[in-house]
């Protein structure tokens, strides 16, 4: 995060408030190192190196920690419980296990243009930490630009 | 290799397990087993789960909680040496005999959705994933909504890679099989409660002629800790009427 932003955050109050200063519209993050910074979750080493789950923290707002969930959906009966952990259906490449025929990189951009439209942020600039080359392509065919970070 | 590394784990914990045990002992004991005593570069992902089973997910991680308490304790772990390796060890108290009954009746459907899985033989191109049940049939409403929860995909030097054999992808894009690759297939069956359920996940690797599980710690039964009392004549039953039985029956001999 600290490298991402500048700001050294440190919990995930410090990431609301670096990101309400910051000129994007909203911060993509697969590290989990920083996940954990903005969401306050941890959820093991099982997903470290994945580069598959991640939270959104935008401008405004709490983080959506989509795709936060480890591996499949809830059990019906959590998502009959209305939990907040019965959204977002997982979304990956797997490592690149999935190959991209597979259309799971279009299915991580839709999802993440779906929570950006629905703050009214989907032309705003977006931040992003790592992220696969094939999910970083879908959100440019969506629509998204990127570049590089400015030096500071 | 890794798989036995991580069956000698499980072996160790099993026999550690009794209620009352931490969720996080178990983790650390098993962290240990296969890092310092089987020597792995790098252990990733060892999971206790106590409490509501699959809710969300059988993934979660280390929290503090009694064994005994919590009824049962199922512990997963990955380790990354070439091969991951999930099984499922069990311990129940008395309080926790009726829900135990009723993932009872989840887990005999795994071994069936193993074989299902690995039906698949080297050169074949058919569409492996199309044996496992559907989504609505063991209640989700869609493939993505349970994937991996029934899934199968390659391990060699990392944990995740090709092929991938599922119903959300494999269906229309399927990966061949030959000799040599090495699975995981990953399987989940709800219980009748609504919110428990069995995960089993196995290793095979494909033959010339089919296929062999290299994952050997018993699956296929819920497992009740606590140390077996071996006679000379056997392994003596835990339950006192069954002891009581089988002395009636050399006495009536």
């Amino acid at each position: 995060m600290s490298t991402t932003t500048g700001c050294g955050a440190s919990d995930s109050h410090a990431s609301r408030s670096c990101s309400a200063k910051s000129s994007m519209g909203a911060l993509l993050c697969f590290d989990m190192n920083n996940v954990r910074y903005i969401t306050s979750t941890h959820i093991g080493t099982w997903a470290q190196d994945k580069i598959s789950r991640f939270t959104l923290l935008p401008q405004r707002g709490r983080a959506d920690s989509l795709g936060l969930r480890l591996g499949g959906a809830p059990s019906p009966a959590a998502t009959a419980r209305g939990s907040a952990n019965a959204r977002a259906p997982v979304s990956r490449s797997m490592r690149g296990a999935m190959t991209p025929e597979m259309g799971r990189a279009e299915d991580v951009a839709k999802k993440i243009r779906i929570e950006l439209e629905k703050r009214g942020l989907h032309k705003e600039p977006l931040g992003v930490d790592v992220i696969e080359p094939d999910v970083m392509l879908a959100l440019q065919r969506g629509g998204h630009r990127h570049r590089r970070r400015p030096r500071s | 290799m890794s798989a036995m590394m991580v069956d000698a784990a499980y072996y160790d914990l099993y026999k550690a397990m009794k209620p009352g045990m931490r969720e996080n002992e178990a983790v650390a004991l098993v962290a240990e087993t296969v890092a310092t005593t089987s020597g792995s570069e790098y252990v990733e992902g060892v999971n206790a789960i106590s409490g509501e089973r699959c809710s969300p997910h059988p993934h979660r991680l280390l929290r503090s909680r009694h064994c005994g308490q919590a009824t049962r304790s199922t512990t997963t772990s990955c380790i990354r040496h070439g091969v991951s390796h999930l099984l499922l060890p069990h311990v129940r108290d008395r309080l926790g005999v009726a829900r135990t009954r009723r993932r009872l009746q989840a887990v005999p459907r795994l071994p069936g959705c193993v074989d299902r899985a690995d039906s698949a033989r080297a050169g074949s191109r058919r569409r492996s994933s199309s044996v496992w049940p559907k989504a609505q049939e063991f209640g989700f409403p869609n493939e993505e909504a349970a994937f991996a929860l029934q899934m199968g995909h390659g391990i060699g030097l990392a944990i995740w890679e090709k092929p991938m054999i599922s119903r959300l992808v494999s269906l229309e894009h399927p990966h061949e099989i030959k000799p040599g690759m090495v699975f995981a297939l990953e399987t989940f069956w709800p219980s009748t409660d609504g919110w428990s359920a069995a995960r089993i996940e196995e290793e095979i690797v494909v033959t010339q002629t089919g296929h062999e599980v290299i994952t050997r710690f018993p699956a296929e039964q819920l497992l009740v800790a606590g140390a077996p009392f071996v006679t000379v004549g056997g392994t003596l039953p835990i339950d006192p009427r069954d002891r009581s039985a089988a002395q009636s029956a050399r006495w009536s001999r």
